[in-house]
This record gives C-alpha cells, sequence and structure tokens, in this order.
C-alpha cells in the first residue's frame, strides 16, 4: 500500500514542531512516560466544526500559541474499534495570520475523512518527538480511561512523540488525557495545556472566525496570577527631582564624603557647590530645559560634578566617553547638537571638539569662581528630559535614549527601595559612563547621602586593584563579563573572603549570567545579598530583580520579579500574554519607561507601544515566566546580540563594515569562541576592481579593515574575526543566509615572515593566545590586541600567565608589547633574570649587532648598520630616508624595518645626510646634489663593510627622489620608494605652505614677530634651513621616468594620496611589467601640520617595506 | 671638536655619540649627557641635542647624547622591567660611560620634556650628578597663572578675531576621505608634584644645581618666571635653582632663532656651574 501524500495546506513549509518544554532534550534525556487526566467538553457546532476536527484544530492551535509557528505538524491515529481499521497519518495545519479555528477545523476534517476512509495505518510525523492526538474508544466510566495504556498500544507512527492528546469518547463531554515525556515537561505545565485546550474548545462557538491569534488562551485562574506576578509592588511616584536629594545630603552632612577618587575626597559640600557655580556658568552659556549638554570626560571628580550641573541647570546630560571613535563622537554630538560640551582641554584638542562650544573643565575655578555656590532652586518638571544615552542603533548609527527627570528619579528610587542603599555605604562606580547602568552607581549613593568611587578604566580591568577596591565598599554592581574573570582572580589570590565581608551588595546583570558565577559571587562576598538585576535604557534599567538564594545552589538564572511601579509582560507576536514556560518577547511599563529616542519618532513609535491602555517598552529580548513567576531571559528576537554585556545591534557593525575601504559586502554574527563567550565574526566579500588582488594587496585590505573597524566602532563592537567570502551565500528570499556562512576558520593567517616562538615560554604564551583568540598560528611580533583580543582576553590572559607562570603581567604591558617581550618579561620576573643579567655575553637576541660609524668625506657623515646574524650573506639593503623633520617622523618605523631585514638575513644601512640628524654640518650647508653624494658614499660603504654582492635601496619621500636620481651611478637590484616625492617643486610649496601654516599658529606667542631670515637667501622650512643652491636644486628634482628595458625593479608601496600615487607610478612605471604598486589603507599625513612631530607607528609599514625589499622580483 | 659613536651599557646595547671639546678644559670638568625627549632620536627635536653638544665643546665640556633602549639606535633590553627602571638602568649606564672613561668632575643630565623628566629622576639617586637641565619638564598651575592665563587667552582671541594667529587644526581620526590616520605614539603624562618636589628637595640637599627651562609651549601650564617658586612653596632654592623663560618660543624650538637661543642660554649656564 502506498502512502499518500501527506495532508498539509497548500504553501505551507512544515517545520518540526517546537514544544514549550521546561526541559532540554538531550541524547542523554531518558524518556518517562506521565499522563494527566482532564475532563473536556467538545462541542458540536455542525459543518466543518465537527467535534473531531475542532478538537485537531483547537490544540494546533494552542501550540501555535505556545510557539508561532505558521504551521503546525501534528500525529493523528485512532485505535482499532469493533467494526473500523485503525489508523495513524500525519497532517500539517496552516495556522498563519489569518488562520481561523473554522479553517483549520476545515482542514483537519478533510484529512481526518480522508484517513478513515482508507483505512490501516499511515505514516504520521511522530516518531521522533512532536505531538499528536489519538482517538480511543470509550472503556465504560468511571477512571478506568487508560491513556498511558492507550499510547502504549498506539500505531508506531504517532507513539513516540513528546506530548500526546487522548481523547476517549464520542458525545460532547469526553475524556482526555495528555500522555507526556515527563522528562521534557513539568506536570503544572500539562496540566496548563489541558486548561488552553478547555479555553479554546468553550470559545469556539462564538470566536470560530476570529484570527487565531485573538483566540482567548488563558484561563481565568492563569490570568489572575499572571497580573499578581508582572506587576511590582506600587509605590508613590518620586516627589521632586533627583539633584535636590543631593542638596538635602550637602546641607546635612557638609563634610560627609561624596565622591572618592584615587586617593582624594571631595565631600557633599564641595560636590554641590562646585555643581552649583558649573550649573550657573552653563546657565550663563544658555543651557536649560530641553537642551542637552554633553560631558565628555574621563574618570574623575569631573563626572559627579558635572552630571550634578547639568541636572541642576535643568539641561539635558549627555556622558559621550571620550575613549570612542571620533566619528561616533561626532555622530552622537551632531544628534545632540548640545549647547556645550564639558570636558578637559587636552580631550577637546584631541576630539576636534572645537565645533561644540567646548568648556574645558581645567578652567573650572577660573570659569565659575565668581559665581555663586548655593543652590539654584530652579523648578524642574517631571516631564522635562534629564539625560540621552546612547546605544548602539540598526541603522549604523547609535540612537539617544531620552530619559526625563521622573524616569531619573524613579530609577534610582526603586533601586534604594529594593536594595536599601543608605548614608554609611559606600559604592564604585565600575560600569563606563557612557552606559546607562552607571546612572545607578552614580546617583544611588549621592541620592542616598553614602560615598561613590570613581575608578579609572584600568583600575576596573586590573583583578589584584579591583580586588583591593571591592574589600573597601559595601556595595557594586558589575556586569558577569568582568566577575568572570574577577572572581577566580579574588579565589585564588584569598585563602579567606573575610575581607569582603563588608559588602552588603553584590549584583550583576547586563547580559546572561551563569548559575556558577552566582554561586562565586556568594562566596566571594559571603555576606552580601546577591542579586540579578535585568533592565535596559529604555526602561531606566530597574526592570526586574532576582534574589539570589543562600539557602541553596543556583541552578537556573532568572532576573527575578519586577521592581516597585514596574509592570512586565512576555507577550507572543500578536501581544498576548503567553502562559508561564512559554517563551514570548519581554515588555515593561512603568515609571522607568523613558520617554523614547531622539530624532527617531518612527523608532519610538516601533518599540514604545500601548497595551491595554499602558505604554509599554519592547525589550527585544525574549523569555518566559517560571512556575514561580521569575522571569527568566533567554536570549534575543532580532539582530541584537550581548558581547560580554554590551548591547550591540549586528546592524551597525555591518553598517561599519560595508563602508570600510575595499569591502564590496558583509555581514556580521555572534559566534560562539573557545571560551565559552561570544565573539563577532564578520564575513567580507572585497572589492577586486579591475584584474586579481595580489596575495599582499589582499592582506593589506584586510590589515586596513581591522584599523578601519577599529576606528569607526567602540571597541566592544569590533569584530574579532574576519572570514574573507567570495560572496555571500543567500537563501530562497534572496537574503543573505546567515545559517549558512561557514564557521570562521580557527588557522589564522600565515605569514611566512613570521618568527615562530621557541623558547618554552614564547611557546606557553602563544598557546594561551592561540585558545584565547582563536588562531592556530602566533608569532613572535604578534600583538594580543592587533590579533582580535581585548581587555577582557586580556585581563583572562593575565590571570592565566599568572596561574602558570607567577608572573603578574600589567594590562599595558600585554596592549603594547609583543608576544616575543612579554615572554621575556615572564622569564626575567619569574627568576630567569638574574641569569640574563649575570650573563656577560651578548643577548640572546635574534638581531645581529648594531654598528654605529662616521664615514665619507671628512668623515661626516653617521650610519649605523644593522648587521646580520645569518652569516655568508649576498645582500644588503640601503635606506635613504626622508630629508628634513619627515626624517624624524618616519625613523621609528625605518629603524623597525632595518631591524626586520638584518634579522632576515640582509643586514641594512641607515644613515644621516650632511646636516641632518647625527651627520656632521648644517641644513644650510647641504644640496640636493650633496645629498645624491651622500647616498652614492652610503652604498659604497655599505659594500665595503658587508661585502653583498646585491644591494637594494629604499627610498623614502625626497630620499625616494634622491635615490631615483643617483640610481644610475649604482648597482642596485632593486628600489623601494615609500611615498616618493615625485615633483621638487611641488614638495617645495607644499613645506613653503606648512611653515606659514606653523608660522601662523606660533602668532599668539611670537605676537606678529617675523622670523630672522637666513643668511645668503636660503629659507627655513619646518625645521631645517635650505641653502639657495639647496632650494633651486629642490624645485628642479623629479623621478625620472624608468627606461622600459633597463634598471632595477621598482616597488612602490602608498601610504598617502593612493589615487595620486597610483596616477604617477602610471606615468613613471608603467611600461615596466617588473615594477609593482602597493596602498596600504594608512595614511601618514606628510601634509598635516598637526602631526609635524608626531613619530609614525609603525602599523604594517615595516613589514610591507621588507616583503618589497626581500620578496620575488 | 670631535664627534664619536659609541655603543655602551651591559650587552653594548645602547648608542650614543661623544662629543668632545678641543677647547681647554673649565676648571670644573662637568661633562654632559643628554637624554631623548620622547621618542626622537639623540640628535634632538630639530637636531637641539647635537646643536647643544657642539656649542658645549666650544666652552670644553664634553656631551654624551645617546638613546634610550627602544628610541633611534639603541636596542630595547630588560623587557622584564617597568619603563621607569629601565630608563634608570639606561642612564646609570651612560653615567657609568662617561665617569669611566672621562672622569669628569661631575655630570650635568639634560633633556627636553621626558629627557628633562628622565634626567631628574635619575638624578636623585646617583650622587655623581652635579645638576640638571631640565627643558619644559613639569608644571604646576598657581594661583597667579590663573590671572595671567586669562589675560593670555584674551589675548589669543584678539589676535585670532583679527586673523593674526590660527591655531593648529587638532589631530583628525580620519582625512576628509574618510582614509584613516595614525595616533601618537606616546601620551606623555607629567610627574606628579609629589614626587618632584621630593625629588628637588634631594638635589638642594646634596648641593647639585637645577636649571629650568620654560618654553611658550608650556603656556597652558607654566607663564610666569615666578611661579617656579610658587609651585614649590616652603622648598628654599639656596642659589642652586636656576630658570630661563622663553614665553615667545614653541615646546621644541622649530625656528632656528629659537633655537640658537635656547643653545646660548643652556651653554652660559653650564658655563657657569663650570665656573663655581
Amino acid at each position: 500500500m502506498a502512502n499518500p501524500p501527506e495532508d498539509r495546506a497548500p504553501g505551507v513549509e512544515e517545520r518540526a514542531l517546537q514544544l514549550p518544554t521546561d526541559f532540554s532534550k538531550t541524547p542523554a534525556s531518558e524518556r518517562r512516560l506521565a499522563s494527566h487526566a482532564f475532563e473536556i467538553r467538545v462541542p458540536d457546532l455542525g459543518g466543518a466544526l465537527a467535534p473531531d476536527a475542532l478538537l485537531v484544530a483547537a490544540f494546533g492551535v494552542s501550540l501555535h500559541r505556545y510557539n508561532g509557528q505558521a504551521a503546525i505538524p501534528l500525529g493523528a491515529a485512532r485505535l482499532g474499534a469493533p467494526g473500523h481499521a485503525p489508523w495513524a497519518r500525519s497532517l500539517c495545519l496552516a495556522t498563519g495570520a489569518d488562520a481561523t479555528l473554522r479553517a483549520l477545523a476545515a482542514q483537519a476534517g478533510e484529512a481526518l475523512r480522508g484517513a478513515a476512509g482508507e483505512g490501516g495505518a499511515r505514516a504520521a510525523n511522530g516518531a521522533g518527538g512532536g505531538a499528536a492526538i489519538t482517538w480511543v474508544e470509550a472503556a465504560g466510566g468511571g477512571d478506568g480511561f487508560d491513556a498511558l495504556g492507550a499510547v502504549e498500544g498506539a500505531p508506531p507512527e504517532v507513539r513516540g512523540v513528546d506530548l500526546h492528546l487522548v481523547v476517549a469518547g464520542s458525545g460532547e463531554a469526553r475524556r482526555a488525557a495528555f500522555v507526556y515525556d515527563a522528562s521534557l515537561f513539568r506536570p503544572a505545565s500539562v496540566e496548563r495545556f489541558a486548561g488552553h485546550l478547555g479555553v479554546l474548545l468553550g470559545a469556539a462557538a462564538a470566536h470560530a472566525d476570529a484570527p487565531v491569534a485573538r483566540l482567548p488562551l488563558l484561563t481565568p485562574a492563569e490570568r489572575c496570577w499572571l497580573e499578581s506576578v508582572s506587576e511590582g509592588p506600587s509605590r508613590p511616584p518620586p516627589p521632586e527631582p533627583l539633584h535636590r536629594l543631593v542638596e538635602r545630603n550637602a546641607a546635612a552632612t557638609p563634610d560627609a564624603v561624596a565622591v572618592r577618587y584615587r586617593d582624594q575626597s571631595l565631600t557633599y559640600a564641595e560636590l554641590n557647590r562646585r555643581a552649583n557655580r558649573l550649573a550657573r556658568y552653563l546657565q550663563a552659556e544658555g543651557a536649560g530645559a530641553e537642551r542637552p549638554v554633553a560631558v565628555c570626560v574621563e574618570p574623575s571628580f569631573d563626572i559627579a560634578v558635572a552630571l550634578l550641573a547639568v541636572l541642576k541647570a535643568g539641561a539635558i546630560y549627555v556622558p559621550v566617553d571620550p575613549t570612542y571613535p571620533p566619528t561616533r563622537i561626532r555622530d552622537i554630538l551632531s544628534d545632540t547638537t548640545p549647547k556645550a560640551v564639558l570636558s578637559r582641554r587636552h580631550l577637546v584638542e584631541k576630539l576636534d571638539l572645537g565645533e561644540f562650544g567646548p568648556i574645558a573643565l581645567d578652567d573650572e575655578e577660573a570659569l565659575a569662581g565668581e559665581l555663586g555656590g548655593d543652590d539654584l532652586g530652579l523648578e524642574v518638571g517631571p516631564g522635562q528630559t534629564a539625560y540621552i544615552y546612547y546605544t548602539s542603533g540598526t541603522t549604523g548609527k547609535p540612537k539617544g535614549v531620552m530619559a526625563s527627570h521622573a524616569n531619573l528619579a524613579t530609577y534610582i528610587h526603586v533601586a534604594r527601595g529594593r536594595y536599601g542603599f543608605g548614608p554609611g555605604d559606600v559604592m564604585p562606580a565600575i560600569a563606563r559612563f557612557s552606559f546607562s547602568i552607571s546612572m545607578f552607581e552614580l546617583m544611588l549613593p549621592l541620592a542616598a547621602g553614602g560615598t561613590l568611587v570613581v575608578l579609572d578604566r584600568d583600575h576596573v580591568l586590573d583583578p589584584a586593584r579591583m580586588a583591593s577596591t571591592l574589600a573597601g565598599v559595601t556595595f557594586f554592581h558589575a556586569g558577569p563579563s568582568l566577575l568572570k574573570h574577577l572572581l577566580p582572580f579574588i579565589k585564588r589570590q584569598h585563602a579567606s573572603f573575610e575581607a569582603f565581608a563588608g559588602v552588603r551588595h553584590a549584583s550583576s546583570g547586563g547580559d546572561l549570567i551563569a548559575p556558577e558565577l552566582l554561586e562565586s559571587l556568594k562566596e566571594v562576598f559571603p555576606r552580601a545579598e546577591v542579586f540579578v538585576i535585568y533592565g535596559c535604557s529604555e526602561i531606566s534599567c530597574m526592570g526586574c530583580t532576582y534574589p539570589v538564594p543562600r539557602d541553596r545552589a543556583v541552578t537556573r538564572t532568572y532576573v527575578g520579579r519586577p521592581f516597585d511601579n514596574v509592570a512586565v509582560r512576555v507577550l507572543d507576536a500578536a501581544r498576548n500574554p503567553v502562559p508561564a514556560g512559554v517563551v514570548g518577547e519581554i515588555h515593561f511599563a512603568g515609571g522607568g519607561v523613558v520617554k523614547g529616542y531622539l530624532n527617531r519618532p518612527d523608532l519610538t513609535a516601533e518599540k514604545f507601544v500601548e497595551i491595554e491602555g499602558r505604554r509599554f517598552y519592547r525589550t527585544g529580548d525574549v523569555g518566559r515566566l517560571s512556575d514561580d513567576g521569575w522571569v527568566e531571559v533567554l536570549g534575543r528576537n532580532d539582530f541584537q546580540v550581548k558581547i560580554r554585556g554590551m548591547r550591540i545591534e549586528l546592524g551597525e557593525v555591518e553598517y561599519a563594515l560595508r563602508r570600510a575601504p575595499g569591502v564590496r559586502d558583509g555581514v556580521v554574527v555572534a559566534k560562539g569562541t573557545a571560551d565559552g563567550e561570544k565573539a563577532l565574526v564578520a564575513y567580507v566579500v572585497l572589492g577586486r576592481g579591475e584584474g586579481a588582488a595580489s596575495e599582499a594587496e589582499r592582506r593589506a585590505t584586510l590589515a586596513a579593515l581591522r584599523r578601519h573597524m577599529a576606528e569607526s566602532l567602540p571597541d566592544y563592537m569590533v569584530p574579532a574575526s574576519y572570514v574573507e567570502l567570495a560572496s555571500l551565500p543567500l537563501n530562497h528570499n534572496m537574503k543573505v543566509d546567515r545559517r549558512a556562512l561557514p564557521e570562521p576558520e580557527r588557522a589564522g593567517e600565515p605569514d611566512p615572515a613570521a618568527r615562530a616562538p621557541e623558547t618554552a615560554t614564547e611557546r606557553r604564551l602563544a598557546e594561551i593566545w592561540a585558545g584565547l583568540l582563536g588562531v592556530a598560528r602566533v608569532g613572535l611580533d604578534d600583538n594580543f590586541f592587533e590579533l582580535g583580543g581585548h581587555s577582557m582576553l586580556a585581563m583572562d590572559f593575565i590571570a592565566r600567565v599568572e596561574r602558570d607562570a607567577g608572573v603578574a603581567l600589567e594590562g599595558m604591558e600585554v596592549l603594547r608589547e609583543s608576544l616575543e617581550v612579554l615572554a621575556s618579561i615572564c622569564d626575567a620576573r619569574s627568576g630567569k633574570k638574574a641569569r640574563k643579567a649575570a650573563s656577560s655575553a651578548p643577548p640572546p637576541s635574534a638581531e645581529g649587532p648594531v654598528v654605529p660609524f662616521h664615514f665619507g668625506p671628512g668623515q661626516g657623515l653617521y650610519g649605523v648598520l644593522h648587521a646580520s646574524p645569518v652569516p655568508g650573506l649576498r645582500e644588503a639593503a640601503l635606506v635613504c630616508a626622508p630629508v628634513g623633520e619627515e626624517h624624524v617622523r618616519a625613523r621609528f618605523v625605518l629603524t623597525r624595518l632595518a631591524r626586520r631585514l638584518a634579522a632576515g638575513g640582509v643586514p641594512t644601512l641607515l644613515f644621516d645626510y650632511y646636516g641632518f640628524g647625527d651627520s656632521l654640518g648644517e641644513s644650510g650647508e647641504a644640496s640636493c646634489a650633496r645629498w645624491q653624494r651622500d647616498i652614492a658614499d652610503a652604498h659604497r660603504e655599505l659594500a665595503r663593510r658587508t661585502g653583498a654582492a646585491r644591494v637594494a635601496a629604499v627610498g623614502v619621500r625626497l630620499g625616494a627622489a634622491l635615490l631615483c636620481n643617483a640610481a644610475p651611478g649604482l648597482d642596485l637590484a632593486r628600489i623601494v620608494l615609500w611615498d616618493p616625492v615625485c615633483d621638487g617643486a611641488g614638495h617645495y610649496a607644499e613645506m613653503a605652505a606648512l611653515h606659514a601654516q606653523y608660522l601662523r599658529s606660533m602668532q599668539h606667542l611670537r605676537l606678529g614677530r617675523p622670523p630672522a631670515r637666513p643668511p645668503g637667501g636660503g629659507e627655513e622650512l619646518l625645521g631645517a634651513t635650505y641653502s639657495r643652491e639647496a632650494l633651486r636644486e629642490l624645485k628642479a628634482l623629479a623621478i625620472p621616468k624608468l627606461a622600459p628595458d633597463r634598471g632595477p625593479p621598482v616597488r612602490w608601496l602608498a601610504t598617502s594620496q593612493p589615487a595620486r600615487q597610483r596616477a604617477r607610478f602610471a606615468s613613471l612605471c608603467g611600461d615596466r611589467p617588473d615594477c609593482r604598486l602597493e596602498a596600504l589603507d594608512f595614511d601618514c599625513s606628510w601634509d598635516d601640520l598637526a602631526r609635524f612631530e608626531d613619530v609614525l607607528p609603525d602599523v604594517g609599514i615595516a613589514a610591507a617595506l621588507a616583503a618589497m625589499v626581500k620578496g620575488p622580483a | 671638536m670631535r664627534e664619536s659613536p659609541c655603543q655602551f651599557g651591559q650587552y653594548r646595547q645602547l648608542v650614543g655619540i661623544v662629543t668632545e671639546p678641543s677647547a681647554p678644559p673649565p676648571p670644573r670638568r662637568l661633562a654632559c649627557v643628554l637624554v631623548n625627549a620622547g621618542l626622537v632620536p639623540k640628535f634632538g627635536p630639530f637636531r637641539l641635542y647635537a646643536r647643544l653638544a657642539r656649542r658645549l665643546a666650544e666652552d670644553g665640556v664634553l656631551t654624551l647624547r645617546f638613546d634610550l633602549g627602544g628610541i633611534g639606535d639603541s636596542r630595547q633590553e630588560y623587557p622584564g622591567q617597568p619603563l621607569h627602571e629601565r630608563t634608570a638602568i639606561e642612564l646609570g649606564a651612560a653615567v657609568d660611560y662617561v665617569a669611566g672613561r672621562y672622569a669628569p668632575d661631575g655630570v650635568v643630565l639634560g633633556g627636553l620634556c621626558s629627557g628633562a623628566e628622565d634626567s631628574f629622576r635619575y638624578a636623585e639617586g646617583d650622587a655623581r650628578v652635579a645638576g640638571v637641565v631640565l627643558i619644559d619638564p613639569f608644571s604646576y598651575r598657581t594661583e597667579g597663572w590663573a590671572w595671567r592665563h586669562l589675560r593670555y587667552r584674551l589675548a589669543r582671541r584678539s589676535l585670532r578675531a583679527l586673523g593674526l594667529y590660527e591655531p593648529l587644526p587638532p589631530h583628525a581620526a580620519s582625512g576628509p576621505d574618510g582614509a584613516a590616520k595614525g595616533k601618537p605614539l606616546v601620551n606623555y603624562k607629567y610627574m606628579e608634584r609629589d614626587e618632584s618636589g621630593r625629588i628637588l628637595k634631594t638635589l638642594l640637599a646634596r648641593r647639585a644645581r637645577v636649571h629650568f627651562v620654560y618654553t611658550g609651549g608650556m603656556l597652558e601650564h607654566f607663564n610666569h618666571p615666578g611661579q617656579l617658586a610658587a609651585m614649590f612653596p616652603g622648598v628654599d632654592f639656596g642659589g642652586l635653582v636656576t630658570l630661563d623663560h622663553f614665553p615667545r618660543t614653541d615646546h621644541t624650538q622649530a625656528l632656528e632663532e629659537d633655537r640658537r637661543a635656547l643653545v646660548e642660554a643652556i651653554s652660559r649656564r653650564v658655563a657657569a656651574a663650570c665656573r663655581a
């Protein structure tokens, strides 16, 4: 007998049925059948709504309401009865948005009729999970209904389902039972399922044609219970704005310490006085109601003074993290258009805040010195905007969450009411000021008359210092990512935790928290009440809180119940409350729900919705209620993810990714990492342009991409790894199929030039990095952060090194040093230092000796040869540096180039032109002809000292032009040019313009006094003097066009003005197939006078140049 | 005058240049050691150190200018040590080299910015250091500074309004084309007053001379010669502390005439010390 096609409504795509299980199904789950018997009334409504069909439809609707699936697959069977053959089959109900009970019953009726008519057993879907319904013959009255036995006797096709509705009898009142796998469901849940079925059947007559999403589901008792656990206790709203409480504290306890920072304290009186004066100054500057004032400060007293001042002035506090990339800061400031930016002078300069009305708090005394320090007494309305916090946004721009003074007062009021913070309490500010949870840490202590402890960021990230800090506080809140590193450290370092007995409140939140972490919190802080706090900026952070029980082990992390004056709802897609145990989206209402998003009415309307006359915020988090009424958060329902507690819109990261130079398309996903955390992975399709990119170009593009992302996004939003794809996988809707994206390769890109770890310490450190960062190869020159590390992983790394080697590395060392240097530090600190220090032998360096010497006519030139440790060399390299100040800028990179080449077997000579650097003479005595002779002398000296048969030369900027002109007289194997000056006249004009700009910038010092002219008609340009002859030669200098058939090949590295350089390369080297240009996406900014004195960092430039010197012809 | 490169330090990892005078030595044979300013190699900002060494040689004073580990031509060693300790070891090696090879009557350490503070910090623990020359080192705002600064700001604003002064554009994270630019490698943080006050007292107690030079580049922190005494109230300078103030020059003396004036001023102070 052939199986007929399954009964599935047209266009319905069947997926496995998702049941609202209480426990996860794992391979280890042991199936244990249990049953729950109940009575149901199945009305006979006639037509399509025949009883059995209606029963199937109602069962299907209940399942749909649990999981939201648009197709509900079900098994159905009828056990044998006298005169009837048993049958079993599968069907699939189309429970889409337009489905009604009547339509579903019609689908079911048709399927059932077909099944009964055909007779015999047919395939059903229930062999391995899912749900089924089975009819059995009534076994007489009383309790003789044996549902378990019936399931045992059911056809094998439906016997193995997880949730089996067994129905006996044929009249309206029937006996029924759910037979279920007790390893998956709690009895209470199944009991609720029975109640839901009854409600749906009871509503069938009245609502047969209503969309299934609007059918009632919950029993009256369930509704009553939900209401009782979803509403926080009602308290009178706070009567006044928060800063009034601080003023009251200042009046009552003026000498009490309000803020501590490092070893300094600020009393309430002083804090209030400074804030009042600054508030008056802000008022005078035009700050007031609904006018934002940005606060861009580093941790210090500034944050408390500025925050209070802005609130007192009635303006809007907008915290801006000065560590954010300047583009993000500008986005925020452009969005808020602040009346002023409170900051420090060095930040104003660094972040280019000039156009936003910066007020430097360095001058606080001078600015507000004459203004009164008494309270302003300004009337502030509860609906007036108090602050705007920026969170990650889907459109690529951060979005500003606007909260009122009433929101703020509620925020702190409910927290204080719940946790009981008092005047004797001390609380550290651990969160970044740009996150809204920081308001909890800043304002709770100040409003309650306690002490706020402000911490530097490196302090927070240093486990030892944090442990010491926590031993001196009574309250603290920290994200799970921080605790995950901090608590193990404390446990390792402390035999007893008595030092932390003063902590009476320890809370965490902001991300999913593992139960083990809560157990650790209980252990380390033995006298603390431990809480989970759940919320977000849009509801003023205080949504739910869970008191972690001390009398039993935590096995599941809940976020608890709502705070006072807060309502929480777990709703399905149609905004119906879902039953306990069923997953829905978490919504909040109450006094903390903020005004909305700044300049984003569309988004505000989308996220803040009215339900039953109350304004709710849709969190985007999915969760459920436990049988005890605790809210449990399970994750996100959109593309928002949390990485180390930071909420990230993947759309914003993707926006930055797609704007990166060389990237054609890209997506970002969060993936699990080896250490159990999540990390962002960027999948990119690189733009190829015309022709295939070389491997070097591809790698340079990827390197540039990393830099672009690092400079475009906050550190926590920068992807940890990048995967290059030829194209993004698409699904049948032509959308990116994220599930089809490959796992990121654990193997890093092999770098043929990379030096492999050798010593035991180096290998061990490399092994730790590989595990933490998910890369297979780590070279001696690699830097932890450049390989994708972040501060939390750095803490983990430091902890592991300490555990393995007993060596405490510092965060700055991990940030700055290479693997090789870190290994040396470990060796030195673990006792090998003594051995090394006692040795008189040369250090175990991969580099050869460095030999400084004078040479040339009259021995007036200074050079330093980076000799190679490799014997029998045939190649050497000569570096022709820029002339003048550019020489100093490039020197760091060129020295690294020389070391790299020497270590790789190419001895390299760096030298100073006559009149520059450490050579003799004055710049004004030299000329281009003299510098070209210097190059020839250096070439000769290099050949003499090394005996090399082949010499490659590197020319940089003007040094490149000089080299190219000197080259015909030299026997060079290769010429490498880095941002060459092709046109001396243009270079002179550029220098002259920059020098004039420099002089203008000096006028506030020189007060119009012109600089003295050099004697003899020369000219002073950017710190060097050029003789008349030198200027004449310079203006005539140009790189000659390469002959098509002779001369050494040229490699050209562009790190500024790539388009212009490509054009020049084409005109000078275009006829030579053996010449090549590569561009690094790092702008050396030779023409930026603000960088006049900056030393160029080596961002891969030395490696690129070295590859050009040594690479194949 | 004769210049010769040298290498010293435990592993000969430090590279320097000794400028030996051909002029007869002064009554008190002091030798100078110049310490890197930031990451600028041993010739100094706009060759200030090279010029100074050659000028001092005219007065018979020998000078060693050298690169600290990791800067210029010197290789970084002692990675297991924090930076300050590493610098102290290397400065000690430089003083050892000069003292051992040329046997001066005393050593004068000096430098600009970080070089000044490195010199000052090292001098505290080495009695061979007879004096320090500190160009734009730490400075602390005082009440007087604040009043003068208001006037200065007013003048600067007026100049700007008149179009006579235009500050340099601040560093941008990206150019107009969105291309990324680099960040400064070093963000220098000056010494705290507690530390500088302690060192100053130590040096004065052993009769070492301390010469301060402040340029206009420090006006945001130092704007009057009288500020020096106010920065260290209660410290008796005892005639051992001197100061040259160049409010019209910038921090690195990019102009030839500024460098020349600075070199002359310092050489005069060193010459005076050599006569004392």
